[in-house]
């Protein structure tokens, strides 16, 4: 029973983290219609960044996140045109090129790393680091506690400015018709390009969380690439609460197969599952994709 | 009178289908004009073209003495020109209201905007009352009123309407041409594109005749519907 509650409790927390990452995925791809196959690498990215200048200016990285945030989503914007660029290539298959882009440009972004920073794990040392908390009678590292909470309050600030702003009209606009968002005098191409900015913010944010809850290196996104998928093709192409629920499934599996199958099972029965989803719910397990 | 558009030798071409060879027509400040065709006629081609939706191959669009010919969409829609198209452009996971909020994205006068959207709202009460619902669940004549009120809440002077009557039972298509007779009067300038030929040249002062991409004819709205060759292609005969 204690080892069930510890597993269902680190489920949960790790899926808070995950649905962070989830929803800007998810939000990018439905307006862009673009598979950012480097998710994970802006993960390793903001991971890696917030080491370094931890070393450097032994600023706690908890304290470096808005900056890590702010920074990438600067990066994000100014990368975005050339994304779009690679779409807007007339071609038969401008999506399929996009593809091939992201896919060609995660794997740049993962050897530059590893030729610059060698294979080695290195560890990202916080204040919350070593400590614990009782949730519910069940001690948790305060870390995963603190990264959790941050996560959802930030993803419920992203769900108010995309529900309840009018900025986020437009973006929920452009990411349903962006003919139609034309016609009311939205700029499309702005739109995608703040929603890739903010993902990328988004992204490298939680890869702070994540590296200081296990460890930082180079091959660490790989497997945050495969869970974006899991999340964005269960959650619905393109849903906001999709992406959550789909978020908080991805902890529990991987936490509940984790502790009593091992975790070279995690992809296995991820994989798995998703097959079932997409027999038996195409749209994602809400419904709500397209 | 001054012309508020002027288009020139206008032509549309998708891969090998030439859809308008060259037409050229105008848009008096305060008329209503209506373009009829049948199916296939260039219709929708022409509103997209003169909105910024599709290129056009060749010829001039000009707008307020401005040459908007290429000009993307979304800085056409910002000149005061709003385009409802075919099928209306529902955003059907936004509600009512949302989809009004979208209209005045770009507008900087507040008090107005807020006036409009009160003008809205008395004129399209069951707008007012289902404004939280998804546009998505309005019915087909809601969706039409939503999308002539998102025009509207643009600030556009000047509105393009691809078959405001499409797949609408009479009642609801009479409804819809009094709410265009009613904004004309109110000072809008409206370039309406019909296959419910009758109504059309009704509410409208001219009309254009468009078949396969050229223009045939064009006059007078009261003129037309009295044409002999008018009357037997498109009035069926009455
Ligand atoms: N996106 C497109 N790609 C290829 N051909 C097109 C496209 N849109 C229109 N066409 C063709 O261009 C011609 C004119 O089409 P258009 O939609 O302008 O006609 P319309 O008068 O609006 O017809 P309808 O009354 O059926 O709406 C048609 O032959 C049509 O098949
Ligand atoms: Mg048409």
């Amino acid at each position: 029973m204690g080892l069930f509650m510890q597993t269902l409790i680190n489920g949960i927390l790790i899926g808070g983290i995950f649905i962070t990452i989830a929803v800007g995925f998810s939000i990018s791809y439905g307006v862009m219609h673009i598979v950012d196959f480097a998710v994970g690498e802006w993960i390793m990215l903001g991971a890696f960044t917030a080491f370094w200048l931890n070393m450097y200016t032994n600023v706690d990285p908890l304290l470096l996140i808005p900056f890590i945030a702010l920074f990438f989503a600067l990066i994000g914007y100014l990368f975005q045109p050339v994304i779009q660029k690679v779409v807007n290539i007339k071609h038969r298959s401008a999506a399929m090129m996009a593809l091939a882009f992201t896919f060609g440009l995660s794997t740049l972004i993962r050897g530059s790393a590893l030729t610059l920073w060698g294979f080695n794990n290195r560890n990202l040392i916080t204040v919350l680091s070593e400590k614990n908390v009782d949730l519910f009678g069940i001690t948790v590292p305060a870390i995963r506690a603190g990264a959790t909470v941050f996560s959802i309050l930030v993803t419920a600030a992203f769900a108010y400015f995309l529900y309840r702003t009018k900025t986020g009209i437009t973006i929920r606009a452009a990411a349903e018709n962006k003919t139609v968002a034309g016609l009311m005098g939205i700029d499309g191409h702005r739109i995608s390009r703040l929603v890739y900015s903010i993902y990328v913010g988004l992204t490298a944010m939680s890869g702070v969380f994540i590296g200081s809850i296990f460890s930082v290196f180079p091959d660490m996104g790989l497997r945050y690439t495969a869970f974006a998928f899991f999340v964005v093709v269960a959650g619905g192409m393109g849903s906001f609460s999709g992406a959550i629920v789909a978020g908080l499934m991805l902890g529990l599996i991987s936490s509940f197969v984790s502790v009593y199958m091992g975790g070279a099972y995690v992809f296995l029965i991820l994989f798995f599952i998703l097959y079932l989803i997409l027999v038996f719910f195409p749209k994602g397990i809400l419904g709500k994709g397209w | 009178m001054t012309k508020i558009m002027e288009i020139e030798n206008l032509e549309v071409v998708y891969g090998v289908i030439k859809a308008l060879q060259g037409i050229s027509f105008y848009i008096d400040e305060g008329e209503i004009v209506t373009i009829i065709g049948a199916n296939g006629a260039g219709k929708s081609s022409t509103l997209r073209a003169v909105s910024g939706m599709v290129r056009p191959s060749s010829g001039k669009i000009r707008f307020k003495d401005k040459d908007v010919t290429n000009t993307p969409s979304h800085i056409i829609a910002r000149q005061g020109l709003s385009h409802v198209p075919e099928g209306r452009g529902m955003l059907t996971k936004l509600t009512v209201e949302e989809n009004l909020i979208l209209a005045t994205y770009n507008r900087k006068d507040h008090s107005q905007v807020k006036e409009d959207m009160k003008n809205v709202y008395d004129q399209f009460p069951r707008l007012s009352e289902r404004k939280r619902q998804a546009a998505g669940n309005l019915s087909g004549g809601e969706q039409q009123m939503l999308a002539i009120a998102r025009a509207l809440m643009t600030g556009a002077d000047t509105l393009l309407l691809d078959e405001p009557s499409m797949g609408l039972a009479p009642l609801i298509v009479q409804e819809i041409f009094a709410v265009i007779k009613r904004i004309n009067q109110a000072g809008k300038t409206i370039l309406l594109v019909e296959q419910n030929a009758m109504t059309a040249l009704r509410t409208a002062n001219r009309a254009y005749i468009l078949e396969n991409g050229t223009l045939l004819k064009s006059g007078k709205a009261s003129d037309l519907i009295s044409d002999p060759e008018v009357k037997a292609a498109y009035l069926g005969g009455y």
